[in-house]
């Protein structure tokens, strides 16, 4: 109140106006500058991240209850429609997969024998845990998820995020309850990936079309659609062979995948670390800068 | 003494409705629904409720809470720090500026309006994206956000009407 009528304010006036003027400006400048921060500083927004997203943790699973309700109604309602066809498929299905069973079965004694046999150095374990989806952050611009586990769970940064069809994501910030996964189609997502029959490698790109891009692939590799997409393991992030997709486009400019996971309908998921080191950590980076710039 | 002090309290506390619904949008956004391609194409929530209070009730969603709210979205959605802020402030700037426009006219006008400026926005959110990721990608999906951000516009106004209505009085 004072400074509205006081000598000082008078003092202070052209200021005043001059900064209501151009607050907008001052702020828009500011918020410009926060992208380029963020875009320098990674760890900092990181923390930030894992921050906001630990305080609001109790909200995001408290609303996403009742929303995944809803969805399960809809769903049903969905499903009854095709009840007797979906039965016939099923069937059909349980007998072919009954016949996979059986050969699978015969395979794994096969391997177990010959692993014996050329004492082949056992590879290292694997760990899960299954996490509900919280929140489906992102939009038309950013594909990623929230799950209900963070750090006090066992949750690591770098776990790959799956369904029992395939690789979903991975998982890319963790606080202390919840984590981010990122998911194959964000415009960040990058995974070394090979052709399942011909085993030539490619890099799979995100670009927030649910179908991913095939990139760098060798110049005279064919590639057709209907071929299966694996992880390669090339740059030790993640194990070779997990299933990703299958080829739908393949032209000369460009190659997408169909993920095998539909990744709109996506509640539950697994969390899988295979105990691997690929991926940079935060304290590793920190090592990796030069001592005076610490 | 104790009945007026509560009342003033809840008065005070009736005038954080705007700011509040802001933050709410912003939740409703990121709620998972599992309706086929719905996330990807979600409309975005948020921009209307800042629209909504710049024009109808300015004084009660200054500017440096567009600051929070717009901070809590990006670091909430995982996307670039900074892009949200910029965009609440462009919508506020715009609804403060053009409020004589919009107020006591029919609600098609701001309606109108409004889906000027989500293409607007939607333009300078792709632009920004792609000057600081270093790709130029467009989707459909920017497409069909956009149709649905205005087609979702009436609804929305609906409920911030009556909380305007009812709550801020």
């Amino acid at each position: 109140m004072a400074l509205r009528s006081g000598p000082l304010a008078r003092l202070l006036l052209p200021g005043r106006t001059l900064v209501q003027r151009f607050a907008y400006l001052f702020l828009l400048l500011g918020a410009v500058g926060l992208m380029v921060v963020g875009k320098a500083d990674v760890v900092l927004v990181e923390r930030l991240r894992v921050t906001v997203i630990d305080a609001t943790a109790p909200i995001l699973d408290f609303l996403s209850h009742p929303a995944a309700k809803a969805a399960d109604a809809i769903e049903d309602v969905r499903q009854l429609w095709d009840l007797r066809q979906e039965m016939t498929r099923l069937q059909q299905e349980n007998e072919r997969l009954l016949r996979w069973q059986q050969s699978a079965r015969q395979l794994e004694a096969e391997n177990v024998r010959l692993r014996e046999l050329l004492n082949v150095v056992a590879e290292p374990g694997q760990r899960f845990m299954t996490v509900r989806i919280i929140a489906d952050t992102g939009g038309a611009f950013a594909r990623s998820l929230l799950v209900n586990a963070g750090l006090r769970d066992g949750v690591r940064k770098g776990q790959v995020a799956m369904t029992a069809q395939g690789m979903v994501g991975r998982v890319a910030e963790v606080g202390e309850r919840q984590a981010r996964v990122l998911l194959i189609t964000d415009l960040n997502s990058r995974i070394p990936v090979m052709i399942e029959s011909s085993r030539e490698r490619a890099m799979l790109t995100g670009d927030n079309n649910l179908r991913p891009r095939l990139q760098y692939l060798g110049t005279n590799v064919r590639i057709e659609v209907g071929d299966r997409i694996v992880t390669s393991g090339h740059g030790g992030a993640f194990p070779p062979g997990l299933s990703i997709g299958v080829v739908t486009t393949a032209t000369d400019w460009e190659a997408r995948v169909q993920p095998f996971v539909d990744l709109n309908r996506l509640e539950y998921l697994r969390l899988v670390d295979f105990q691997l080191d690929g991926i940079i950590l935060e304290t590793d980076r920190s090592l990796a800068r030069p001592p005076g710039r610490r | 003494m104790a009945g007026m002090f509560l009342g003033r309290w809840l008065a005070g506390l009736r005038r954080l409705t705007p700011i509040a619904s802001c933050f709410v949008m912003v939740l409703l956004g990121v709620m998972p629904h599992g309706l086929p391609h719905f996330p990807t194409i979600a409309p975005d929530l948020t921009m209307m409720a800042v629209f909504y209070w710049a024009i109808y009730r300015p004084d009660l969603l200054p500017k440096w809470s567009l600051i929070l709210v717009g901070l809590f979205q990006d670091l909430l959605s995982g996307n670039l720090i900074g892009l949200n802020v910029a965009i609440l402030l462009i919508v506020h700037y715009v609804g403060l500026s053009q409020r004589r426009t919009f107020i006591g006219k029919p609600f098609v006008v701001a309606w109108l309006g409004f889906m000027v400026l989500a293409l607007g926005t939607g333009v300078f959110y792709w632009l920004t994206l792609a000057a600081m990721s270093g790709t130029i990608t467009f989707t459909h999906a920017v497409l069909f956000q956009y149709v649905l951000t205005f087609a979702s516009f009436p609804l929305m106004s609906w409920l911030l009407v009556r909380a305007h209505r009812y709550v801020v009085g």
